[in-house]
């Protein structure tokens, strides 16, 4: 048995981060679903070249921040950018040197494929045939997220070094879903990254509920999963056009405390509230309303 | 031309801090007391959108000087920032018992 000491080591949790996403427990399995059948999907488009036995897997969701994401230093590594149309999430697919060796050798036919352990780069042919597969993989990919409401996958580009593809700052969380292909007793890796905000994007769009069920309890369910903007006034104030006309970059304004600021919904006040600015970000505390009479 | 008197009319502007997108049974789950903490996205700092009618009229970024809240005005024109979306943490009010 494990000393409380001991048990703490191997649970320690990271330090909570503000600008963490906030994942929850129905979106994360929706998110797990739709990777499980992607990796599916990718098993099943490639049954045609790859031996018997070799599948490809969905190993995990995780979050972190872009610049602890380690990038395979494998000349034959291949990294593909991507964004979904219509909305903020950016995202790519990491393919390991390994996987995209193994892959390329099995598309080309070569008996060798699986023990091919050089390390030398590609040729132009090989590199084209990695990337043409990249490229399959990532319509399957977005033909799942656009059933899934998420949006389709779009401007995809090809990067040799993902530092230098100025996607995401350092410190920006992503979404990183891994998957492993298990050959010769070897894990071949891929991760596909997704920007944090993909999670928000996931809320907007339960349309599979709704077609399942046309029980009352699912249409409360989806209703009370719906999104709403809701914006933090300071304050408001009136002033002239000709006053607006005149507002000029670097011209300083003294804004409303924020102690009889409110939370408004597509412009309907829904909460009182005071707020407080700081360095790193606002406080909202929520106040107890004001009833007219 | 524009005339001296279109200038003279008034409309009402918005100081709008934050922008949240919140589940429904989020904000109605929000009670007196409660607290939300507001990060803005990932390499940026807070913003106040001044809003007329919903619009975004001017960009402007936000310090505490002196006890004061003051904007600087950064960029103007409508649709100037893109859709914004800043990341929020609800901590609930403590209760005694």
């Amino acid at each position: 048995m494990s000393s409380p000491a001991a048990t703490n080591q191997e649970t320690a949790l990271p330090k909570y981060e503000l600008g963490r996403p906030i994942i929850r427990r129905e979106q994360r399995i929706v998110f797990e679903r739709i990777h499980h059948a992607v990796a599916q999907a990718w098993s099943a488009s490639m049954a045609e070249y790859l031996p018997d036995n070799v599948a490809m897997e969905f190993a995990g969701l995780d979050i972190a921040p872009f610049s602890s994401v380690s990038f395979d230093a494998n000349p034959c590594a291949q990294v593909t950018l991507f964004s979904i149309a219509s909305t903020p999430i950016s995202g790519f697919l990491m393919m390991s040197g390994a996987l995209a060796k193994f892959l390329v050798r099995n598309r080309l036919g070569l008996k060798s494929a699986s023990d091919d352990k050089t390390a030398a780069p590609f040729t132009r042919i090989e590199t084209a045939i990695a990337r043409e597969t990249i490229r399959a993989m990532l319509a399957r990919l977005g033909d799942a997220y656009t059933n899934a409401g998420l949006g389709c996958i779009g401007n995809m580009r090809d990067c040799d070094d993902l530092a230098d593809s100025f996607l995401f700052a350092p410190e920006e969380s992503l979404a990183l879903l891994k998957f492993r292909m298990s050959v010769m007793s070897e894990e071949l890796s891929l991760a596909v990254a997704l920007s944090g905000n993909v999670f928000n994007a996931m809320c907007e769009h339960h349309p599979a509920a709704v077609a399942e069920s046309s029980s009352r309890e699912a249409i409360i369910n989806v209703v009370r999963r719906l999104p709403l903007d809701v914006d933090v006034v300071l304050g408001r104030w009136q002033v002239s056009i000709g006053e607006l006309l005149q507002l000029r970059v670097g011209e300083k304004i003294v804004l409303p405390d924020g102690e009889d600021a409110w939370l408004a919904a597509r412009g309907i006040r829904i909460r009182r509230a005071s707020v407080e600015v700081s360095a790193a970000g606002a406080s909202v505390e929520i106040r107890r309303s004001a009833r007219p009479r | 031309m524009t005339s001296p008197r279109f200038t003279e009319c008034t409309t009402v502007v918005d100081a709008v801090l934050a922008t949240m997108r919140m589940p429904a049974d989020s904000v109605a789950a929000l009670s007196p007391g409660d607290r939300l903490d507001i990060a803005p996205p990932a390499g940026s700092q807070l913003l106040v959108q001044l809003m007329v009618d919903g619009r975004p009229i001017a960009l402007a970024s936000v310090e505490v000087v002196d006890g004061q809240l003051v904007a600087t005005i950064i960029n103007k024109g409508p649709g100037l920032a893109g859709p914004r979306i800043d990341q929020w943490k609800h901590r609930k009010a403590k209760t005694t018992a």
